[in-house]
């Protein structure tokens, strides 16, 4: 089904306030989205986002929740829903790290992670997916993308969990495009390497020369080159592109 | 010589149960950590395991996400599946982790099956849980196999013994899509593999291994 017209759609974008969310919220925006987005506690934050987006006369709803809760899941999409109307895209972006020696690690520790980076996305993708087949039927060409990591492909000494949980994504997308696929819903992943957020903020100078050296692109990606892939895989521009994860990571050839 | 201990977290899959037998064959000591508690507890029972096997996933998640579509509750379902799965993975690894570190050597396993072929052949399909393992184990061999561990996870297609004839006949054509002319590998032929990674006589760490015939989608 051509799809022409891109206005008027509506993304749910969680972890939106900072970082690869921020950007894909105002990547979005500029294409004429309007959006819901989910954060998690930073009050701070998310008046910024919502008054940046408002000045460029964005229709945003601002949504707190903790997406390690099950019910908060149901309620980020019902009340998206309830606000536009519709769903059409669902950016699974929010995520948390926590890193150090694993075999000393408390599974305390990681346990919220493998529910806010994998079981919170899989159940958002189910909770979305009746809106994102009528987004579909009605030609508006739903459409997921989840954010893996290249730890999630390659996996990373002192990441373990978090690479389990966002290897377990790259899974999911394949599960969830195989199941949604032939009811017009496309699922695709992307995995970013070492783009300037917070969570890599820590990198020290020998890690950081290290990655410079080990790319292809020798530098490090702006979230604002996340937003950009981000949107071709929510967009019909990559409307036969389903199940996919696509790294960005500077041909980062390790 | 003390026999060689083999634990594995259970032998519920037919190739882990199969690669059980086989060690067993070839004098070794085979320990099913589901009857001593879990893979945590077994560990703590004995010393210097050998290798830690973890058996292919039987819980199908296509199946688990089909009833989970229209139902919120299942969807809860569904995901804490997941959740205690990749806790109790992750709980393992770290197990069998702390229990090699002092003697320095030790092989961590998991087996998986193709999700692509167990779909065409009516098997569970596990792609969440496999990509985990996979990822985890890639991780895993990067932080400590400077220790002298190894962590690999291996993929096969579903092989000869693990589907009747009747439904190889029928799959035949849909496995054509993958491999012309397909012929499933026997499990005999996973198994030599899979001992080898044992025997030290194949040289792999953090390998994402796929065997059979034929395009899988994990190794692609």
């Amino acid at each position: 089904m051509m799809m022409t017209e891109q206005r008027s759609r509506i993304a749910l974008i969680t972890g939106a306030t900072r970082g690869i969310g921020r950007a894909i919220a105002e990547h979005f925006a500029k294409e004429d989205c309007r959006l819901a987005l989910a954060y998690r506690s930073n009050r701070k934050e998310a008046d910024e986002t919502e008054r940046v987006l408002k000045d460029r006369g964005v229709e945003v709803l601002m949504i707190q929740a903790d997406l390690t809760d099950h019910v908060a899941c149901r309620e980020v999409v019902d009340r998206t829903v309830n606000h536009f109307g519709q769903l059409d895209i669902l950016v699974n972006n929010a995520g948390t790290t926590y890193d150090g020696a694993f075999a000393v690690m408390k599974p305390e520790e990681y346990v919220p992670l493998i529910r806010g980076n994998c079981c919170a996305p899989v159940l958002l993708s189910l909770y979305a997916a009746p809106h994102l087949i009528a987004s579909a039927e009605a030609g508006r060409n739903g459409a997921i993308v989840m954010m893996s990591s290249m730890a999630g492909i390659t996996g990373k000494e002192g990441q373990v969990p978090y690479s389990t949980t966002k290897g377990s994504l790259i899974g999911a997308t394949r599960l969830l495009a195989r199941h949604f696929g032939p009811r017009g819903v496309r699922v695709n992943a992307l995995a970013p390497g070492f783009i300037r957020t917070d969570m890599v903020k820590a990198l020290n100078p020998k890690m950081y020369n290290h990655v410079l050296e080990a790319s292809a692109s020798p530098r490090m990606g702006e979230p604002q080159e996340v937003a950009g892939a981000a949107w071709f895989l929510a967009s019909h521009s990559s409307s036969y592109i389903n199940g996919q994860v696509h790294r960005i990571d500077g041909g980062f050839l390790r | 010589m003390p026999m060689k201990k083999l634990l594995f977290d259970n032998l519920d899959g037919f190739l882990g149960k199969a690669l059980a037998e086989a060690w067993e064959r070839q004098g070794g000591c085979v320990i099913d950590a589901s009857c001593r508690g879990g893979v945590s507890s077994a560990l703590s029972d004995i010393s210097s395991p050998h290798g830690v096997v973890f058996t292919e996933s039987v819980i199908d998640e296509a199946t688990l996400l089909s009833k989970a579509e229209d139902d919120p509750e299942q969807a809860v379902v569904f995901t804490e599946s997941l959740h205690q799965q990749t806790i109790e993975f992750l709980a393992n690894c770290r197990a069998a982790t702390q229990a090699m570190m002092p003697v320095k050597q030790g092989n961590v396993l998991a087996l998986c099956v193709d999700d692509v072929a167990a779909r065409v052949l009516g098997l569970p399909q596990s792609p969440i849980i496999n990509q985990a393992r996979a990822a985890a184990t890639k991780s895993l061999s990067k932080e400590y196999g400077r220790m002298g561990i190894s962590y690999n996870t291996v993929v096969c297609q579903p092989s000869r013994e693990m589907v009747e004839k009747s439904t190889w006949r029928a799959s035949r054509d849909a496995m054509k899509v993958y491999s012309l002319r397909y012929s499933p590998v026997e499990t005999s032929d996973y198994i030599s593999f899979l001992l080898s990674m044992f025997d030290g006589s194949t040289i792999v760490n953090g390998g994402l291994i796929c065997l059979g015939n034929g395009v899988m989608e994990m190794g692609a």
